[in-house]
């Protein structure tokens, strides 16, 4: 017998046998790889390693050293194209959350008047929950096409239903928890026990989507299914016969595209119903009498009985939480408080199961299952032929992930990124934007002449707020305009594929290709890249990245690189931000490195994630990220960057005794900075001015520049070296990130992690600094 | 000092003000962390929803 590792692209074969223990054991059981599934090989990532397969109809990427886990035995091609296509017959449609199922219409026992109906919005990653979640509450969340997008709750109530409130749940794949994101949403269903469940459901993906749905059944919460991408199924020749399913779910099933705005209104009349009269899922058992002796359902009726006492102190449903003992979920067995003797018995049972079904307890969970959901699509799905967009995105994917193009390509396309941003688009569009903002301090400061306004409120609007605040907004473009890019990546699935093409290579540093996100976002800002990271499946390398990403250089560092370059090398702008954003990356490998080998020493978390097709970015969605983005970018520049600059204005132009100075080295500023300076002159920075500035840069990094201007009176290269300035253009990089990012680090990882992280990347920049000078002076730059 | 330095002096310091309430707004509502929401693919941090 074999092993999935041994198998060449293309190959089908036969899961026999599912070695390894644990939760990861149980998340691919979770994913449908249990004995006897079908899977054929797709491709193998350019270094070889991780692997993607199909099985179910999705695909799934999987490390080598997991799928040596996994033994398997060849399907021949015959067997592998053998389908059992669903029969085409009249169903009754049962009218499940409709009135008139349960009780005549207009009657029945709904909850009293004024009652909020609370909904939680379930489902699998990347199954449309978010675009559903915008179309229900009219709110305006970012969509992505990447698994994980959501890694935390969020309300909103049901349009045209005030007393409702739903919430959006992180992607989960089953009941089992596995990642951070999945425990909560598995806590918000069971402990906060919404009126009712919208589970929404991958008409391209069904059954694995179907697996999460029978466990949602099972905790007898009133529930509707939303079938969604239904245009897409159709259009692609399949089709789904809803009555049947919902017969056989016993929960209403409503189709929907909850991109197109189709059959939402339908999916809501629904939902308020099952929740407003709490309508229990008809059937919550799915363990066939007859099907393979009947050992499973004998196991799980017996545990039910045995448990159903402790499950009801609990507050857990009893079917649930018997599903879970036989699968042996620790946190269940933990809550159910059993005694010895209860817990000896429940042992007996589930050995004996195991030994009349010939699997493990939790295969053979997963396998009743999963042999339910072949039924029930056999009966009621009409595959679709190969999609169209899965044909675009196999044909891309050949050029995008193939061996030997994959690296050059993300190089590229990066590059392309970095250069349209910085010397194309964003820079004409900054060159227009800071024209602007000069003709308007020009005509400001010619009216406040004129109407002989005083001088030091003269000086604070134009030398303070007007310079400050002006320099930080001509930097608008050049930030929309990089976000543009990387949204439009992750949109179109790409980033999804980094993930894939990176694994191995971030594998040797000590983490998981799904760090790659997290990281790729830390170049847009810290603090949603350290929120990112909880999509990580375990909390060594979480808290790893949440420890690298403040080496990504973050946009508001952008304004700090673009004013040093236009002022001291102009004409080389591509190539010192390029040469900044390698060193952090550089050093963040070595820190990375010596991460692996002291704190963080074990082996990354197995890399186990879908690859979405690829998508046009929507319109719509882009737009409005980058309308928002914008409009952040402009409220930070009059809030936090206006009273900065004014203080530092003020600190600047008064001395200790509040008296107007002439020569800023008088000033209160100076006063501060200087018992600070000594300590920064190795590194050739210990010109107060300059000291000053860093230390604004924690409120926020665009501050450097609004205070360097400030202190400088707008000439910069007058009193600076390019040593000085490359200097503290590597001090700027590396140094502590600002305080809203170290207030996230410190949510994450706590109090001394963040004061640790502060110190140590002072330390860090400040080596780099002192080495760059030394080296600098030494050659005589 | 004339009409129009009072007249600026309150205008700073209303802009002051106002910017002060709305990041006050921001970090109480917990709708918002940094103020750079759009850049969050997690969009905002929820305290109740820590794992």
């Amino acid at each position: 017998m074999s092993t999935l590792k041994e198998i060449k692209t293309g190959q089908t074969v036969k899961v026999d046998r599912l070695n390894g223990e644990g939760a990861l054991r149980q998340h691919f059981l979770d994913m449908g790889i249990i004995p006897g599934t079908e899977v054929t090989i797709t491709k193998f990532a350019p270094m070889g390693d991780p692997m993607e397969l199909t099985l179910h109809g999705y695909e799934l990427t999987l490390r080598l050293a997991d799928a040596e886990l996994i033994e398997v035995t060849p399907v021949s091609a015959k067997q592998a194209a053998e389908e059992k296509k669903a029969t085409k017959k009249k169903s009754e449609h049962p009218g499940l959350g409709e009135g008139g199922k349960f009780h005549p219409k207009g009657s029945g026992v709904p909850l009293p008047d004024g009652t909020i109906l609370t909904f939680a919005l379930v489902g699998n990653q990347n199954s449309g929950k978010t675009t559903l979640f915008n179309r229900l509450t009219g709110s305006k969340q970012h969509v992505g096409n990447f698994p994980g997008v959501t890694v935390d709750r969020k309300d909103g109530a049901i349009k045209g239903h005030p007393n409702t409130n739903i919430t959006d749940l992180p992607g989960i794949y089953s009941m089992s928890p596995y990642t951070s994101e999945e425990i909560v949403s598995r806590n918000f269903v069971l402990n906060e026990k919404p009126h009712a469940i919208i589970n929404i459901v991958d008409a391209n993906n069904i059954e694995r989507n179907l697996y999460l749905t029978m466990q949602l059944i099972e905790l007898n919460i009133p529930m509707v299914v939303a079938v969604n991408m239904m245009d897409e199924l159709t259009a692609n020749g399949g089709s789904i016969d809803f009555n049947e399913m919902e017969n056989m779910l016993g929960v209403p099933v409503v189709p929907i595209s909850a991109a197109k705005n189709q059959g939402v209104d339908e999916l809501v009349e629904h939902a308020i119903h099952v929740a407003y009269y709490q309508e229990a899922p008809v059937i919550h058992d799915f363990c066939e009498k007859d099907k393979n002796g009947g050992a499973v359902h004998r196991c799980l009726h017996a545990i039910s009985h045995l448990i159903e006492d402790h499950a009801e102190k609990a507050g857990l449903p009893v079917q649930f939480a018997a599903s879970k003992i036989a699968e042996g979920d620790p946190l269940i067995v933990k809550q159910l408080a059993l005694d010895t003797d209860e817990e000896t018995f429940v042992e007996h049972i589930v050995r004996q199961m195991e030994k009349e079904r010939s699997l493990d307890r939790s295969a053979a969970i997963a396998d009743m299952r999963f042999a339910y959901i072949m039924k029930l699509c056999g009966e009621t799905v009409i595959k679709p032929h190969e999609s169209k967009e899965h044909v675009r995105s196999r044909r891309i994917d050949k050029f995008l992930t193939g061996k030997y193009t994959a690296i050059p390509a993300f190089i590229a396309i990066m590059g392309l990124v970095f250069w349209l941003t910085f010397n194309v688009i964003g820079a004409w569009l900054q060159g227009l934007l800071e024209d602007g903002i000069g003709w308007v301090t020009d005509v400001t400061d010619a009216a406040l002449t004129r109407a002989h306004v005083n001088d030091a409120i003269h000086s604070l609007i134009i030398d303070g707020i007007f310079a400050g605040v002006g320099s930080v907004l001509s930097f608008l473009p050049i930030i929309v305009i990089l976000f543009l890019f990387l949204s439009l990546l992750e949109d179109s699935g790409y980033i999804a594929r980094v993930a894939f093409v990176m694994d191995k290579l971030l594998r040797k540093i000590g983490l998981s290709g799904r760090s790659i996100v997290p990281l790729l976002i830390g170049f847009g800002c810290t603090v949603p890249a350290v929120m990112a990271t909880r999509t990580l499946p375990s909390e060594r390398d979480r808290k790893m990245t949440i420890l690298l990403t403040p080496f990504m250089s973050c946009t508001a560092k952008l304004p700090i690189y673009a004013f040093f370059v236009s002022a001291f090398f102009p004409g080389k702008g591509g190539l010192v931000m390029t040469g900044l954003y390698l060193l952090g990356i550089l050093v963040g490998i070595l820190a990375a490195i010596l991460y692996k080998s002291t704190l963080f020493r074990g082996e990354a978390v197995p890399f186990v994630m879908e690859l979405p097709n690829y998508r046009m970015p929507g319109m719509k969605n882009t737009t409005q990220l980058l309308w928002e983005k914008a409009k952040d970018f402009l409220q930070r520049a009059f809030t936090v960057i206006l009273i900065a600059t004014i203080a530092i204005w003020f600190m600047q132009s008064f001395d200790l005794r509040l008296a107007l100075v002439d020569n800023p080295e008088d000033s209160i500023l100076a006063s501060i900075a200087r018992i600070a300076a000594p300590l920064m002159a190795p590194a050739g920075l210990g010109d107060w001015r300059i000291c000053v500035s860093l230390v604004s840069g924690f409120i926020a990094k665009e501050s450097v520049v609004s205070t360097l201007k400030i202190l400088f009176s707008g000439d910069v290269a007058a009193f600076m070296s390019p040593l000085t300035a490359a200097s503290l253009l590597v001090f700027s990089l590396l140094y502590t990130p600002c305080v809203a990012a170290i207030a996230s680090i410190r949510r994450e990882y706590g109090r001394k992690w963040a004061a640790i992280v502060v110190v140590w990347q002072t330390g860090i920049a400040w080596i780099a600094a002192a080495l760059i000078h030394f080296i600098g002076t030494l050659i005589g730059a | 000092m004339s009409l129009i330095d009072i007249l600026l002096i309150g205008a700073i310091t209303a802009a002051v003000a106002a910017a002060l309430v709305s990041i006050k707004k921001q970090r109480k509502s917990g709708k918002c962390c940094c103020g750079d929401c759009s850049a969050c693919h997690a969009a905002c941090k929820d305290e109740k929803s820590s794992p």
